[in-house]
């Protein structure tokens, strides 16, 4: 029973920290956690939230963290499922069971979001990213097959609406001329804002410019200085 | 065949740069034509200009009016080739943000009579192609076709105001039997296409 639980006391614990924290906080996931020894999904959580924001604000798409979303969608399947079975008893079965779907339907909303964002920055440069050698390791198998069909649908498009009229030789649709490239890249030198998760000392950026990185600074710079850095997981995106 | 070069995809780009605020604009077919024709015909001068210069025995080929009138014509055809592709890019790009958006209800008609035909093929390819990936997420529902947006859930539950007979909604978590007149607390995710759709009022 629920209530004959002794870890139901971390949740009544957990329930006032709930009542400190403002309720934008992120923080508010760490402490409700699944009761029932489901503890490994706080960090889980955690991390897919960290990855949320990266995503959401770094110009590149980055890699699937698909470990992350599978486990968080199974846990979610097997959650909405405890809820369904309990009985609710007491007031306390009741908050306990609205508490947890209040953290199913912000967690779903994290999820819904990257996914999104990641299938948006597929569609803005498909070309470039189907021509990368990484693609693997960088998208899910889902995602390659729609930036496969999403590219094709595209050209075969504009094929259709127009290209087949002009005569063959200008059929293509990678060309380059000068400073123009008609295979879309996503923009390396746009701002964003980090925050360094360790010391990392002196940075070198480019043209020739030093900054000292101390755990909990937060900068704004160029995404192309700091690209290795978040790729290592020593800064994170605001 | 005496308009200028590059008249036609000009007007096409300034076409494009209006309609931008639009819903969507009807797709002008007359002047994507006009702009592929003089394509053609650029490229038509510019090859028998080529094959001209190859064919007189004049080497190196020194003729410097020539020259520059085939990389005149080269130019253009690129520029009319960019917005070209620039004019159908804005478009697709529209498209998908309806797709996505109020998915294909009410002004669905009104929209498909401003496509061209291929454009109507895009977007049901293109639902195709988002359905089959939604697909593997069906748990999470990603959203779109009217139905859930991208905001960040407030509430759980919330009170609406019941517009139109529903009658009975089954939910994840049980059922729900919605007449008309009567004032309902449910849950945010299982009423909000139907808040989209008309059917619901949401209450403050």
């Amino acid at each position: 029973m629920l209530g004959d639980d002794p870890s139901s006391l971390s949740l009544s614990s957990s329930f006032n920290e709930f009542n400190n924290s403002s309720l934008q906080d992120t923080q508010v996931f760490e402490n409700v956690s699944f009761v029932d020894g489901l503890l490994e999904s706080g960090e889980t959580i955690k991390e897919l939230t960290n990855a949320w924001m990266n995503e959401r604000n770094s110009p590149e798409l980055l890699t699937y963290k698909g470990y992350l979303v599978n486990e968080l969608v199974e846990q979610l399947d097997y959650q909405v499922n405890r809820i369904l079975e309990t009985p609710m008893t007491s007031h306390q079965d009741k908050l306990n069971s609205m508490l947890y779907q209040n953290e199913i339907e912000r967690i779903k909303f994290i999820i819904k979001s990257y996914l999104r964002t990641r299938l948006h920055k597929i569609e803005q440069c498909t070309l470039d990213l189907l021509r990368n050698q990484d693609i693997e390791e960088l998208m899910s198998e889902k995602e390659l097959i729609y930036a496969r069909n999403y590219q094709k649908l595209v050209e075969q498009h504009n094929h259709d609406s127009f290209l087949h009229t002009l005569p063959e030789r200008q059929h293509k649709q990678d060309e380059r001329s000068g400073d123009l490239n008609m295979v879309v890249t996503s923009n390396l030198e746009a701002p964003v804002f980090i925050k360094v998760l360790e010391n990392s000392g002196n940075v070198q950026l480019a043209r020739d410019e030093m900054v000292m990185f101390e755990k909990d600074d937060i900068f704004i710079l160029r995404y192309a200085d700091i690209r290795s850095l978040l790729l290592s997981g020593a800064v994170r995106l605001l | 065949m005496s308009s200028m070069m590059g008249e036609s995809s000009y007007k096409l780009a300034k076409e494009a740069k209006r309609t931008s605020d639009m819903l969507i604009s009807t797709y002008n077919d007359d002047l994507v034509q006009n702009v592929c024709r003089e394509i053609r015909m650029l490229h038509a001068r510019a090859e028998a200009s080529v094959r001209g210069m190859r064919n007189s025995n004049t080497a190196p080929p020194n003729v410097p009016s020539q020259l520059t009138q085939i990389m005149l014509h080269h130019l253009t055809i690129k520029r009319n080739k960019r917005i070209l592709f620039a004019y159908h890019h804005q478009r697709l790009e529209k498209l998908k943000e309806l797709s996505w958006g109020i998915g294909r209800q009410s002004q669905e008609r009104q929209i498909k009579e401003a496509l061209s035909k291929e454009e109507n093929d895009f977007l049901e390819s293109y639902g195709d192609l988002v359905n089959n990936y939604k697909s593997h997420f069906l748990d999470i529902d990603l959203g779109g076709n009217g139905g859930v947006g991208l905001d960040p859930p407030l509430d759980l539950f919330i009170e609406v105001r019941v517009l139109r007979d529903a009658g009975k909604i089954i939910t994840e978590y049980g059922e729900l039997n919605l007449t008309k007149g009567n004032q309902e607390f449910v849950r945010r995710s299982d009423v909000e296409t139907l808040i989209k759709a008309g059917y619901l009022k949401h209450i403050a």
